[in-house]
């Protein structure tokens, strides 16, 4: 794969549940319900902050970010824009 | 209307009522998990009262202390991440704040998680308050071998900053003398604000705009001007967090008055006006709610202030490495000099959280250990707590009888006394040492760090029904008692997650019915069989339990509240604390649950002792109509004649079909005061005596031969008793749980509806097979 195809797949953004397990990811932007929304934004979910998925089980994941791990369930998951 | 929400059943300056005059208040706050109930009982000696508020789910408690000579009442909030009043612990912790005026405020922050918990503080600053912060868990800071500053932190925030770790209490130490210093006359809180913000340039023109405004016509504020306007800006246009019941929710009204001014929007009035504006500037040049842009700029001005202070950026390493370990640890770190700051990519070793997670969140062994831990902890309950369960019935029974004969000289007050309200206090003692030892389990899994695991296991299957995987801790406490569980469900972080999960809990049978099951089981089955007819009881309740809660999410129609919990790193459980934790715990039911036990055995009581019909009498009615007046014959036409009794045989037709006569009812209608009430009712009524237990051979017998019912009508007694009411004290504290008669008794129609169809069925079935 030659470097310019990789870079342009990974700045495309997308959702957190698809990013791949242990690779860290940079916060885009958030959508979905404002309440869940700004949760998110106060724990640390803001433009730039680097995120990773950690551990993959049935229906969420373990989430890293900002120092510290979170349940998500993969419907939040998917409300993360990451790119 | 006020941009604060308060909570109604929280009053701000009350919740302290046992206060010397000459006790200063200190407010004690922090994030879940940054090991505020530990720094709570070391600084208060452990011995804390909690406030009983009806309706509050959340636990407030205060504890007292003397630091040098000086007495200090110490006020705990709940654990929250930030104050932006959605959840009804955040709710009541802003009430708290704003309504008192104490002497210090001391926020306990995870030294570790400083990026994090640090959003705390500055809205504590905004809010006009100057924290003093005990950086917790500073052992594990000084364990990665990092060097912060804690002065330079200090000088960034200008609060007072101690390094503590609960696991050394001399540490506590500076933090005693500063406090003991404090001022007479000291408030931790003016009316300015302790830092400003930047809130960017969209959102700040239109937050000046709301801070003029408000001033003009916002009346007394209890906060700082610029705090209260942003508030206003970013709260939501919905309800509050609580629903349910008519206009009970917390809403956050802007209809009403004038029209405003400047839009004519009619009714709106300006706050609205102000609202629109700020969501309609931010969504459109931003992309974001106002809430997210103040969230984003926090958490700007936090990074900022912790690379001043020297401390590292989560997730990075800024530590020098030592030149020749670079390429033997992490081969992802690409700089060759040690001296520079890495910031990117951050260094990724597993933790040893992370090791322990790959098994305990792993998709076959997280799932078995699951199970395995939960089936040990249910036979420690039960096993372990028998033989105690056992002493404490003989001592109660024997109490009961030693006050009869005590209280011969007046037979009204030995019945109300030796069959109602001992036996009735028995029932909550009773079932404590199963209690006790559940949540004392459950205290040490939540102590190490499990818990949340547990919730995101379960939260995957659970979500397919309806429920949440926070659902599953308030489900395994049914299992001993539903009153616990109930109020466990105040976890649950929306109101229709907590509707549902406390419909479905009750059919958990409790081990208050397994006496029933015990007695029936043993009358109808034979022995090799009892053991599972019981066992598919339970599951057969659990199973209806997950497929209603299915339907009722449809029926209620709301989205299960996405599962978003911290997952704490794992830690040894400190016995003392969990042990501190179980004790509250229970303390807590036993104060919720033990007044409305009693007063339901004083019902039961009162409904099966009059109107009184004596012996003689009842005998002489006997032989008047032509029966032979047995031991028990006397005791049914006692029981008869009663309240009970007449309840029973006016329900008695509607239980036909399923055959049960009206005995059985009788027994039904005690046991929906209290479930443990219906073995001994049926004692009475088949004239076996009250002191038996399910095990008795004679009572077996008796309800095998004289009430008429067969096995397939003895099963469909075991379901119908399963489905169809909580008991009288878990019904009690759904009330007060929901807060909302319409939806308590759409709970009990919903009950009685399944235990009747449920149990009409499994004799239609019957029938069709044959059997009678």
């Amino acid at each position: 794969m030659t470097p310019n195809a990789t870079t342009a797949k990974e700045t495309e953004s997308s959702s957190l549940s698809h990013a791949p397990t242990g690779e860290w990811r940079i916060v885009a932007a958030l959508c979905g319900h404002e309440g869940v929304r700004q949760r998110l934004a106060e724990l640390g979910f803001v433009r730039g902050a680097r995120v990773r998925i950690v551990q993959r089980v049935a229906g969420g994941a373990k989430v890293r970010l900002n120092g510290f791990n979170l349940a998500m369930s993969n419907t939040l998951l998917r409300q993360v824009l990451v790119e | 209307m006020s941009p604060f929400r308060y909570h109604p059943q929280v009053p701000p300056r009350a919740v302290i009522d046992d206060r010397a005059p000459d006790e200063q208040e200190i407010i004690l706050c922090g994030n879940p998990n940054a090991g505020k109930s530990t720094i709570f009982n070391l600084l208060t000696g452990g011995h804390a009262h909690i406030a009983n508020y009806p309706g509050v789910t959340v636990e407030v408690k205060h504890g007292h202390t003397r630091m040098d000579g000086r007495r200090f009442v110490i006020l705990d909030t709940p654990g929250i991440y930030s104050l932006s009043a959605r959840t009804e612990d955040e709710i009541v912790t802003e009430s708290i704040l704003l309504g008192h005026h104490p002497a210090a405020c001391i926020q306990v922050v995870d030294a570790s998680n400083l990026a994090r918990d640090l959003y705390l503080t500055l809205e504590l600053l905004e809010l006009g308050y100057r924290p003093v912060l005990l950086l917790n868990k500073w052992d594990l800071v000084r364990s990665q071998r990092l060097d912060p500053s804690v002065e330079a932190l200090e000088r960034s925030l200008g609060v007072k900053c101690f390094a503590v770790s609960a696991k050394d209490p001399h540490s506590l130490a500076p933090v005693r003398e500063f406090l003991a210093q404090v001022a007479p006359d000291a408030a931790a809180r003016t009316a300015d604000a302790a830092v400003e913000i930047d809130y960017g340039p969209v959102l700040e023109p239109i937050l000046r705009e709301a801070e003029i405004t408000l001033a003009e016509r916002g009346g007394q504020l209890p906060s700082p001007l610029r705090f209260a306007a942003l508030r206003m800006l970013t709260c939501g246009l919905g309800r509050g967090p609580h629903r349910g019941g008519r206009g009970r929710g917390r809403r956050m009204r802007h209809g009403g008055g004038p029209p405003c001014e400047e839009c004519g929007e009619p009714g709106g009035g300006w706050r609205r006006h102000l609202l629109l504006k700020a969501r309609e500037a931010c969504e459109s040049q931003l992309g974001q709610e106002p809430a997210e842009v103040a969230a984003v700029q926090r958490h700007a001005y936090i990074h900022q202030l912790l690379e001043t202070a020297g401390f590292p950026a989560p997730d990075t390493t800024t530590a020098p490495i030592p030149r020749q370990k670079l390429s033997a640890t992490c081969a992802c770190i690409d700089t060759a000099f040690p001296s520079e700051k890495q910031t990117s990519p951050p260094a990724s070793h597993p933790s040893r959280s992370d090791r322990i997670d790959r098994w305990l969140l792993h998709p076959v062994v997280g799932y078995l250990a699951f199970i395995a831990g939960l089936w040990l902890m249910f036979q420690a309950t039960f096993t372990l707590g028998a033989p105690l369960v056992n002493l404490l019935e003989i001592a109660v029974s024997w109490l009961a009888v030693a006050a009869k004969s005590a209280l011969a000289f007046s037979p009204f007050l030995a019945s109300l006394i030796g069959e109602g309200i001992i036996p009735g206090v028995g029932l909550v003692l009773v079932f404590l040492p199963n209690i006790l030892i559940l949540f004392l389990a459950l205290a040490l899994l939540e102590d190490s760090g499990y818990l949340s695991r547990g919730a995101l296991l379960t939260d995957g299957i659970l979500r397919r029904f309806g429920l949440s995987g926070r659902s599953f801790i308030p489900m395994v406490v049914a299992f001993g008692c539903n009153v616990p569980a109930i109020l466990a469900a105040r976890t649950m972080p929306t109101f229709k997650d907590r509707l549902i999960t406390i419909a479905v809990i009750p059919w958990m049978s409790c081990s208050a019915r397994l006496p029933v099951y015990i007695l029936l089981a043993g009358a109808f089955f034979p022995a090799r069989w009892g053991g599972t007819v019981i066992l598919s009881m339970y599951l057969l309740g659990v199973v209806v339990a997950i497929l209603a809660a299915k339907l009722l999410r449809k029926a209620v129609a709301g989205e299960v509240g996405e599962l978003l919990v911290e997952l704490p790193d794992y830690r040894m459980p400190r016995l003392v604390a969990s042990i501190q934790k179980m004790w509250s715990h229970t303390w807590h039911y036993v104060h919720k649950a033990g007044t409305i036990i009693l007063l339901a055995a004083v019902i039961v009581w009162f409904l099966f002792s009059f109107p009184q019909t004596p012996q003689a009498t009842a005998r002489a009615q006997l032989i008047a109509a032509g029966d032979n007046p047995t031991a028990e014959a006397i005791s049914q036409a006692q029981v008869s004649r009663s309240y009970a009794g007449r309840i029973g045989r006016a329900v008695e037709p509607v239980f036909a079909p399923m055959g049960f006569d009206w005995r059985v009812a009788v027994g039904l209608v005690g046991a929906a005061v209290a479930k443990e009430v219906m073995v001994s009712t049926m004692g009475v009524v088949y004239g076996v005596g009250e002191g038996v237990d399910a095990g008795s051979q004679r009572m077996v017998a008796a309800v095998r031969e004289r009430s008429g019912l067969t096995p397939l009508t003895g099963l469909a007694l075991m379901v119908f008793a399963l489905f169809y009411l909580p008991c009288l004290p878990t019904l009690g504290v759904i009330y007060r749980e929901l807060q909302s008669l319409r939806w308590t008794a759409a709970i009990v129609g919903l009950h009685l509806a399944t235990a009747y169809v449920l149990a009409l069925v499994v004799v239609l079935i019957g029938r069709l097979m044959g059997l009678r």
